[in-house]
């Protein structure tokens, strides 16, 4: 009875979903975001964005690797090639000023929240220290867990967490490294005089 | 006019048309424990946007199967996206009672009302070309998985067979053996009593058996 071949045979023909349509479903459902890559002095860097704003940006690093990082922080969510930028986007790398995209920040923690929009005050050629900005979410002394919640920034450059630097002078940590730091950091005028061995 | 419209809503049967029917043997869940199911719902009623990402992971094959082996494969990942967006939206409406919902059917009844209304849609207008849903995706999509649906020979005799079924003996043994519903969801879905659903079954299968012994043997 078991081995019957046409009810066997009949289901074999069940169909399975592809990966395309499943992008496709989710797609139509609002529940795809798309990414986009670009370069930003140098560094090679994936964007990913939905109808709420940029929610990650992370440098290109080997395949699979920032769609592992968005499914972590977003779920099984889908994630597709954009046909265009998000809007702003280019301009806001371009000139530092990330003030007007929008950025999804649902995943980040109230403290994370806080501590973002406070960094997105600091003007593009200045920087302020990891205590002001504790200071400025009502937390002072909570200056290391500014640095945490800065190190795990997800939209950085556009949360512009570079211009966050140790109140000693020191540059502090970055998550693209700290010449990526520096380089940002100079494009915008902001003299470094942190002793690293620079003239 | 009752085309394929995005309005969705009026068209996604809630679960009061669903029966309890304690006369089946088996349950009328999907095979998965009972718990697993009332998890998944309370996650939908939570967090709608990540639940609703495993309901098209779990359901997204038995959606696909049911729009391409009941209706057309051109036309199949088109109501396959079409069934899930007006299931997200009448989740995102609320209102459902996802305690008595079951969703396996009732996103089978929600597919199967689409191909009603698309072959409905093709009568009506048998010049017309294909819908025109804006993308032209689909077009490239289509040939990849007609490739897909027609796998062997052996595949090809017994869909051209279940072509030569009645409708209702076609839908009750394409829901009960393709696509693997139960006989009673295959009975919610069809909207008919299980004991009629039984019998479309054993008359198509002896149908389909008969055929297949009387045709020419194909061993592979």
């Amino acid at each position: 009875m078991s081995e019957d071949p046409v009810t066997a045979g009949l289901e074999s023909l069940g169909l399975a979903m592809a990966d395309d349509l499943r992008l496709d479903v989710l797609d139509r459902v609002g529940l795809c975001d798309r990414y986009w890559v670009t370069e930003v002095s140098g560094l090679r860097l994936a964007v990913a964005f939905g109808d709420r704003g940029i929610s990650l940006i992370r440098g290109l690093g080997k395949p699979g690797e920032f769609e592992a990082e968005y499914s972590r922080r977003f779920g099984r969510r889908g994630l597709r090639a954009a046909h265009d930028p998000p809007p702003g986007l280019l301009p806001a790398l371009r000139s530092g000023e990330g003030g007007r995209v929008s950025v999804d920040l649902r995943r980040s923690s109230g403290f994370q929240s806080d501590v973002l929009g406070a960094a997105r005050e600091i003007p593009a050629g200045e920087t302020r220290s990891y205590a002001w900005i504790a200071t400025r979410i009502g937390r002072p002394g909570a200056a290391r867990a500014v640095g945490r919640a800065l190190g795990t920034n997800p939209v950085p450059i556009v949360v512009p967490c570079h211009r966050v630097v140790r109140g000693d002078g020191d540059l502090g940590g970055y998550i693209f490294g700290l010449e990526m730091k520096e380089e940002l950091l100079r494009r915008e005028g902001v003299t470094l005089d942190t002793g690293r061995g620079r003239p | 006019m009752v085309g394929l419209t995005l309005d969705g809503a009026g068209q996604v049967p809630g679960p009061a048309g669903s029966r309890v029917t304690p006369e089946c043997n088996g349950s009328s869940t999907d095979g998965v424990q009972w718990d697993v199911m009332r998890a998944l719902k309370r996650r939908l009623e939570a967090d709608l946007d990540g639940a609703f990402v495993e309901v098209v992971d779990r359901y997204g094959s038995m959606v696909l199967s049911v729009a391409g082996r009941i209706g057309d494969p051109a036309t199949a990942e088109e109501l396959t996206q079409e069934t899930f967006l007006r299931a997200y939206r009448a989740l995102s409406a609320g209102g459902l009672d996802l305690d008595r919902l079951e969703l396996r059917p009732w996103l089978a009844t929600i597919t199967m009302n689409l191909v009603r209304n698309e072959g409905r849609r093709r009568r009506r207008k048998p010049a017309d070309p294909l819908p025109a849903w804006g993308d032209d995706r689909l077009a490239s999509a289509s040939p990849a998985l007609e490739d897909r649906v027609v796998a062997s020979e052996t595949e090809q005799a017994l869909l051209a067979l279940l072509g030569t079924l009645t409708r209702p003996q076609h839908d009750a043994v394409v829901l009960r053996h393709v696509v693997g519903l139960s006989t009673a969801e295959t009975a919610e879905v069809m909207g008919c009593p299980p004991g009629t659903v039984r019998s479309h079954l054993s008359r198509g299968l002896a149908a389909l058996r008969s055929a297949l012994e009387s045709g020419p043997e194909e061993e592979t």
